[in-house]
């Protein structure tokens, strides 16, 4: 989603939606259903509790249509659905949080970036939620720092610095990891 | 750094199967008219938190009429403490455990209801590192209570509060938090000031504007940190360390009721990252006690260069509720601990 999602998110399917047009809302689920599911994993890590969120969040979506004031903050807004509607999927089912499947190595990897993906994926397991949560919108969803805490709920104070201490903790892990590879290079 | 974890995320992403769209299970939902929209941010514990405030509005309602009946009931009624502080509700979180305790908060309880939206204050504290306001807003307008998506009920940002001094705008960083409650929020404002406000003086509070809904909340709240700067001790450490290319200096250290304040100075080459240099990831004190949580504030004072080298003074502010002087503080870094005795 992110910056890529304004290619297809014009105004005038904004409109469109916010007006009723079934087509229109199909054609947006259509484009955003992978990247909204994707945010939503990247949350709750875990695929079924995803789908469901990001299923609930599109529902919510044309349920809340008509509340949108402002439609230029349409991309805002439906962050903030998917969001909640991840944050209550949470709640319904808190232990499957933190399930981690197998590291599948896609073919098109290369060693040091699956060894990042890795890295980044055990430390983000590691986090609080909602230090997890600043991460995935600043480095997932591109949204700005304001737009983030205004997606988040949070006072901007409060964003920076969840997102500080979860980005050091990453940077520290990546770090450290980087440091084993070297001295398992060396050894080889 | 940031470009790789980007690309880390969105890798670890990539990983996650995507089933197929189930389009006409979502379809039926959308349009099914006998289905509500999930509600937001449904949170048991405010719940809770909600319906025994309403509870104890009602006994306490019940309680003070009967006060009208009877003197010895009456005479009673003057020693129940008053219960709705929103400070208790933040309490340890944010550092007013303290201020609950040993009572260096004032108890306000000020209401100002304009177009059906009451705003109250409920609790304020003052010390050296920052003025902390309680309060709570609640509507019985659904037409604002589900106006947004956001985890409160009732969009009031600190944005809208405005605050002055003797007609005067305070331009201080300020932040805050709020938590839906049952058909409103209760929140802190933080003003992170820099220590030059008068020990006492009437703090002004405007709001024009809640959610899409202008009208006029006004306040004047009497502050004073007379009690919480009896009970704060001042520390000159003067303590270096260096940190990669960073000297660091701590200059002061603050133990007020509720806050550390810390004043660093720093001092590296020119183009040296700052963020990550200086900043321990927590501070505890000799106990272990965690006193780096929740909100905190730096600020930098004044920077200046010299020769190759870039000095800045920096101050800190961390909410902590300390029970008891400690002998030091660890600043805890990613390699090394250090440790600032107080003396």
């Amino acid at each position: 989603m992110g910056n890529k999602s304004e290619q297809y998110v014009t105004s005038e399917m904004v409109s469109r939606i916010c007006s009723g047009d079934i087509v229109s809302y199909e054609e947006f689920v259509r484009e955003q259903w992978a990247a909204a599911v994707r945010t939503c994993w990247l949350v709750l890590r875990n695929e079924y509790d995803a789908e469901e969120a990001a299923q609930n969040a599109f529902i919510n979506l044309y349920k809340c249509r008509s509340q949108l004031k402002d439609h230029n903050k349409f991309r805002i807004w439906f962050y903030q659905i998917l969001l909640n509607a991840a944050r209550q999927q949470w709640r319904r089912r808190p232990n499957t949080a933190s399930v981690s499947g197998m590291e599948v190595m896609d073919p098109a990897d290369k060693i040091d970036q699956t060894e990042t993906r890795i890295a980044v994926r055990e430390a983000m397991l590691n986090l609080g939620k909602q230090e997890r949560i600043a991460l995935v919108l600043r480095y997932f969803c591109d949204l700005t720092d304001r737009e983030a805490a205004i997606v988040a709920g949070w006072c901007l104070g409060t964003y920076k610095w969840r997102l500080a201490k979860a980005r050091r903790r990453l940077v520290r892990k990546l770090k450290d990891d980087g440091q084993t590879l070297k001295e398992q290079f060396i050894k080889e | 750094m940031d470009e790789l974890i980007k690309q880390g995320i969105q890798q670890d992403a990539g990983c996650c199967q995507v089933h197929s769209i189930p389009w006409d299970q979502i379809r039926e939902r959308a349009l099914d008219d006998t289905i509500p929209a999930a509600p937001f941010r449904k949170n048991t514990m405010k719940y809770k938190i909600g319906y025994s405030f309403a509870a104890m509005v009602i006994i306490g309602g019940l309680l003070i009429m009967s006060g009208f009946i009877s003197p010895v009931i009456a005479g009673a009624l003057e020693q129940i403490p008053i219960v709705k502080s929103v400070f208790n509700f933040y309490g340890e979180k944010w550092g007013l455990q303290t201020a609950i305790n040993e009572k260096f908060s004032t108890t306000v309880q000020k209401t100002v209801t304009d177009k059906n939206i009451s705003v109250t204050i409920t609790d304020v504290l003052y010390d050296q590192g920052r003025i902390v306001i309680g309060y709570a807003v609640s509507t019985s307008r659904p037409d604002l209570y589900l106006r947004d998506m956001l985890p409160y009920a009732i969009p009031l940002p600190i944005t809208e509060m405005h605050f002055f001094i003797n007609g005067k705008a305070i331009h201080d960083t300020s932040q805050g938090t709020a938590e839906r409650i049952d058909n409103g929020n209760v929140g802190v404002w933080d003003i992170y000031h820099h220590g030059e406000f008068p020990e006492s003086f009437n703090l002004q509070i405007e709001i024009h504007q809640v959610g899409d809904q202008y009208g006029e909340w006004l306040f004047t709240v009497p502050v004073s940190r007379q009690y919480t700067d009896e009970a704060t001790r001042a520390f000159l450490p003067m303590q270096i360390w260096n940190i990669g290319q960073t000297t660091v200096m701590v200059k002061q250290v603050q133990i007020c009721p509720t806050d550390i304040v810390i004043y660093y100075q720093t001092i590296q080459p020119v183009g040296a990252q700052l963020w990550d240099s200086y900043f321990p990831d927590h501070i505890v004190d000799d106990t272990g006690h965690n006193s780096y949580f929740g909100p905190n504030f730096s600020s930098v004072v004044s920077e200046k260069i010299e020769g190759n080298m870039e000095i800045r003074e920096i101050r800190v502010v961390l909410a902590a509720s300390l029970k008891n002087i400690p002998e030091y503080l660890i600043f805890a870094y990613p390699d090394q601990e250090m440790k600032v005795f107080l003396n």
